[in-house]
């Protein structure tokens, strides 16, 4: 049966690719201006935001001229000024001697439009294709080719700080949705001539502008070779987001663990760039994908390279401790509150009990019942509109507070632990799908089996993780794999001049970033 | 798909059996057992926490524990049968103490310790007592002297605030200590005191001690002959192991305290050519002069250090006749080795220990030994000299 639906859907897209193909084989530009516009106005007949503008230019004779773009996607600021008007005044033409018309075009192109990006064309094709792209056309009565002129001016966000990942200390920049923009904040900051980026249109009706950046001699050929023989691979009408590629590109697609990273901030896709990783950039969306994508990336933020190393290495730890917490604290206490009594001190056995006592659900009832609420009450937050925020947060309160232990709903205690949950569950937040997923399946095991269950459980998970890899590199390097000189930056984070060597994992080779004599300290000679 | 089916069954098919909420179980803290003598039927009583009394949101009015009592042949059958009694599961992981009749320890404690033991429903690391001259069950009746509501935790403060002179032991110590060669236990004893001239009028105490005899008790000693205990075993506290009040020698009727701190103590086996085994004590105890009731002031370093040496030796008088006076009577009246001297020949000297091992408690009724006491004042506090009223 599956099979049977399988062979009709590829019969359909092979049909469908055909069609496509015939007509991208399309036709080179018509001699005559009419045809062309005729033909120009079928293709876009029915779409009132493309802009024709007839005029004449004087060569001699009057030439008969027309451009099109689409409005809203171009500077019509830019086309009046630098397009039409130049090319209106005649005169210019005077004092260029033997101007025969065969060169016209390239004079206009030459001489006469000052946009740092012009480009012939000569299909209907390519036409469409840059026009559809942002970019003006310029047909000339008498010729097979055409002039695309560069004359982006659509509206689009500044660069903000990136809501997701706010900062204390380091760059407020974030990127925005401009593929332009994006790469250009990650030039700025790596001024080398060995940064380079690759485009790539992805996407059989978006065509979406896709670039991959990494650093020649850094990044490993093998896994840019990978990254594009998945990209190419994509055969898809859409990539909306860079989550499309994500979704089709990621080693493990069952898995509830990430392996393609994200990042809004460019200092960060900068850092991992410089890394040996591999940034994918998408048009539309401010989150770069970065590939490989290892499980240490999810504790380690910008800023511990930022601040001095000693405090940042304490935060990462209690990154590691929030997320054994978030993952595991419903489960450990309904453990205890059902199976383990004789786990916890007496007195506070008493003072659980107490709190058990008017509660009329079993305890892992009441965990499930808080966690849910408490994920209803995020997803509330995240969706509603912002002028009724505040109703949401005095809701919530309410619910998973106070007056759901008064009200004899849940205990005291289930509260500090959902609190407890849900705050360390905000801190490492890339992770967080994986997080939320584990910690019902957690829950649901300790519920039934309690420490048991919650043992096996964790056993599965590990395992479950060990089995993964990014593009190459086992998941759970440098721990997974051991890498010790990885160590230095892995679950604590050494001076920076202790990192002399680039990660092992990510570039598959040894190289060296640092000297040897980066250690800083008074100068010789001082006592 | 099978194997889709066992993981499935693994987790639906099991589990759950022991789930136990906390609302339904019913949190025992202190256990009495009590003999009846007559029909031969052990009365257990147990304390139960009523966790609403004790809750920090609003406590209710109720009493903070539950006591009921259960008779029964047997303790499991007893264990068992509690349940019916009260609305909740009995839960005895949390118990704390657990005392036990002077008539069922004269009988021995095996049988009672084996069904806490074997099923360690009962932790190991729970207080052990015996009652002396009262019922097991008054104990925890008594309501003289408790700071917290529940009597389970007072018992318990009793036995962790036990220093020098009273003995607090383990279920597993105990076991430990019946079922190891060379040495009988030395148990707690709770003793309920009435004086209408004291405040409260009636109390419990944690004094002396019970020497036991492999698992039955054969007699009480008292709490100068605790101490004598505590300093050859060197059990008790580590520092801060109690005070010792000895003659001034600068007046008559006035005395210095000696505040003993850490102890240094080694019983050493010896056994001479006749195979005659005799056995050394040798006690290094520091002390801190911690009070002095003579007003008289020395004049010189030279006195003053003269003066502690006297004390010194005052003190290790003291000691050493304490510590022959509970030997003796371990020798002479219980025959029974609540040292562990047998156990120190058996480390030291396997081959003697193999000799004597069968009959080791009438060896050691009558072995010889020799007390060594150096008692060293670390301290004598910076006073210079005791306080003298000038006219």
């Amino acid at each position: 049966m599956f099979r049977f639906l399988k062979k009709i859907r590829s019969l359909k897209s092979s049909s469908t690719n055909g069609a496509q193909n015939n007509q991208a084989n399309g036709e080179s530009i018509d001699i005559k201006l009419n045809s062309n516009l005729n033909k120009l106005q079928q293709i876009f007949e029915h779409s009132a935001d493309v802009k024709f503008r007839e005029f004449e230019i004087y060569n001699r004779a009057p030439v008969n001229v027309f451009v099109c773009f689409i409005q809203g996607l171009v500077s019509e600021e830019y086309i009046n000024f630098h397009i039409i008007k130049p090319l209106m005044r005649a005169d210019l033409f005077e004092d260029i001697e033997n101007t025969s018309s065969e060169d016209l075009l390239k004079i206009i192109g030459k001489r006469v439009l000052s946009s740092s990006d012009i480009k012939e064309v000569q299909t209907m094709d390519k036409v469409n294709e840059g026009i559809l792209a942002g970019k003006a056309i310029i047909f000339l009565d008498g010729f097979r080719k055409a002039l695309l002129i560069g004359a982006h001016g659509f509206e689009s966000r500044g660069i903000e700080e990136p809501e997701t990942e706010a900062s204390v200390r380091g760059s407020r920049e974030g990127f925005n949705e401009v593929l332009k923009v994006n790469i250009s904040l990650i030039r700025r900051r790596i001024q080398n001539k060995k940064l380079v980026f690759e485009d790539m249109q992805i996407g059989k009706q978006t065509k979406t502008n896709i670039w991959i950046g990494y650093i020649k001699g850094i990044a490993n050929p093998e896994v840019i070779d990978e990254v594009r023989n998945r990209l190419k691979r994509i055969d898809t009408d859409m990539i909306l987001e860079s989550g499309y590629i994500e979704q089709f590109i990621e080693d493990h697609p069952y898995s509830i663990f990430p392996t393609v990273g994200n990042s809004e901030k460019p200092d960060k896709v900068s850092g991992k760039i410089l890394e040996g990783r591999i940034a994918i950039f998408c048009d539309g969306t401010p989150f770069v994908l970065t590939v490989p994508h290892l499980f240490i990336e999810s504790i380690q933020v910008p800023e511990d390279y930022y601040s001095r190393p000693y405090l940042a290495s304490l935060m990462r730890l209690f990154r590691i401790l929030a997320l054994f917490l978030t993952i595991s604290t419903p489960a450990i206490f309904v453990s205890v509150a059902t199976y383990h009594h004789e786990m916890v001190p007496s007195l506070l056995l008493t003072t659980m009990a107490a709190a058990e006592e008017k509660v009329p659900f079993p305890a892992f009832l009441e965990a499930l019942l808080m966690i849910i609420l408490f994920e209803l009450l995020r997803e509330a937050g995240v969706r509603m509109p912002r002028p009724v925020g505040s109703a949401i947060s005095i809701v919530g309160a309410l619910v998973i507070g106070e007056a759901a232990v008064q009200a004899g709903l849940v205990s005291a205690p289930m509260v500090i632990v959902v609190a407890l949950t849900a705050i360390t569950g905000f801190i490492v937040t890339s992770l967080n799908d994986a997080v939320i997923l584990a910690r019902f399946f957690l829950l649901f095991l300790s519920g039934a089996l309690g420490f048991y269950g919650l043992l096996m459980g964790t056993f599965v998970l590990i395992g479950h993780v060990c089995s993964l890899r990014s593009f190459g590199t086992p998941y759970l390097t440098p721990m997974g794999p051991i890498f010790f000189s990885e160590w230095k930056d892995a679950i604590i984070r050494m001076p920076l001049w202790f990192l002399k060597s680039r990660p092992q994992s990510i570039t598959w080779t040894e190289s060296k970033r640092e000297g040897s004599e980066n250690k800083p300290g008074r100068p010789e000679g001082e006592s | 798909m099978r194997v889709l089916i066992v993981l499935l069954s693994l987790f639906l098919l099991t589990g759950c059996w022991d789930r136990k909420e906390l609302a339904e179980i019913g949190i025992v803290s202190a256990i009495t057992i009590d003999k009846d003598t007559d029909t031969n039927e052990y009365t257990l009583t147990s304390e139960y926490l009523r966790p609403s009394a004790q809750s920090t949101l609003s406590p209710s009015p109720d009493e903070s524990s539950l006591k009921v009592s259960v008779t029964g042949k047997t303790i499991d059958e007893i264990l068992l049968k509690a349940n019916k009694t009260i609305d909740r599961k009995s839960f005895y992981a949390h118990n704390k103490v657990i005392v036990i009749s002077e008539e069922i320890a004269r009988e021995g404690l095996i049988p009672i310790i084996d069904s806490f033991q074997r099923g360690k429903q009962v932790r190991g690391y729970v207080w052990l007592a015996i009652t002396k001259g009262s019922d097991a069950k008054t104990i925890i009746n008594t309501e003289g002297n408790n700071i917290t509501p529940v009597s389970a935790n007072f018992l318990k403060g009793l036995f962790e605030n036990a220093d020098y002179n009273a003995v607090g032991i383990n279920m597993l110590t105990y076991h430990k200590k019946v079922l190891g060669a060379g040495v009988d236990p030395l148990v707690g004893v709770l003793k309920r005191e009435e004086n209408a001239d004291k405040v409260p009028a009636e109390l419990v105490k944690l004094s002396g001690g019970a020497a036991f005899k492999e698992d039955k008790l054969v007699g009480f000693i008292d709490e100068t002959e605790v101490r004598g205990y505590n300093l050859v075993t060197g059990e008790g506290p580590v520092t801060d192991r109690g005070s010792l009040p000895l003659p001034s020698l600068l007046d008559e009727d006035k005395l210095v305290t000696l505040l003993l701190k850490e102890l240094k103590s080694e019983i050493k086996p010896k056994v001479d050519k006749n195979g005659q085994i005799s056995f050394t004590i040798d006690i290094h105890q520091k002390a801190r002069l911690s009070g002095q009731e003579s007003t008289d002031e020395f004049k010189t370093r030279k006195e003053i250090s003269d003066y502690l040496k006297d004390i010194e030796k005052e003190g290790e008088k003291t000691i050493k006749k304490e510590i022959e006076m509970v030997i003796d009577k371990a020798q002479q009246d219980f025959q029974s080795d609540i040292f562990g001297f047998g156990r120190v020949l058996n480390i030291e000297q396997p081959k003697e220990w193999q000799k004597v091992k069968d009959d080791w408690s009438e060896t050691f009724a009558d072995v010889n030994y020799n007390v060594k006491v150096d008692v060293e004042i670390v301290d004598s506090g910076l006073t210079k000299g005791p306080f003298e009223p000038k006219e």
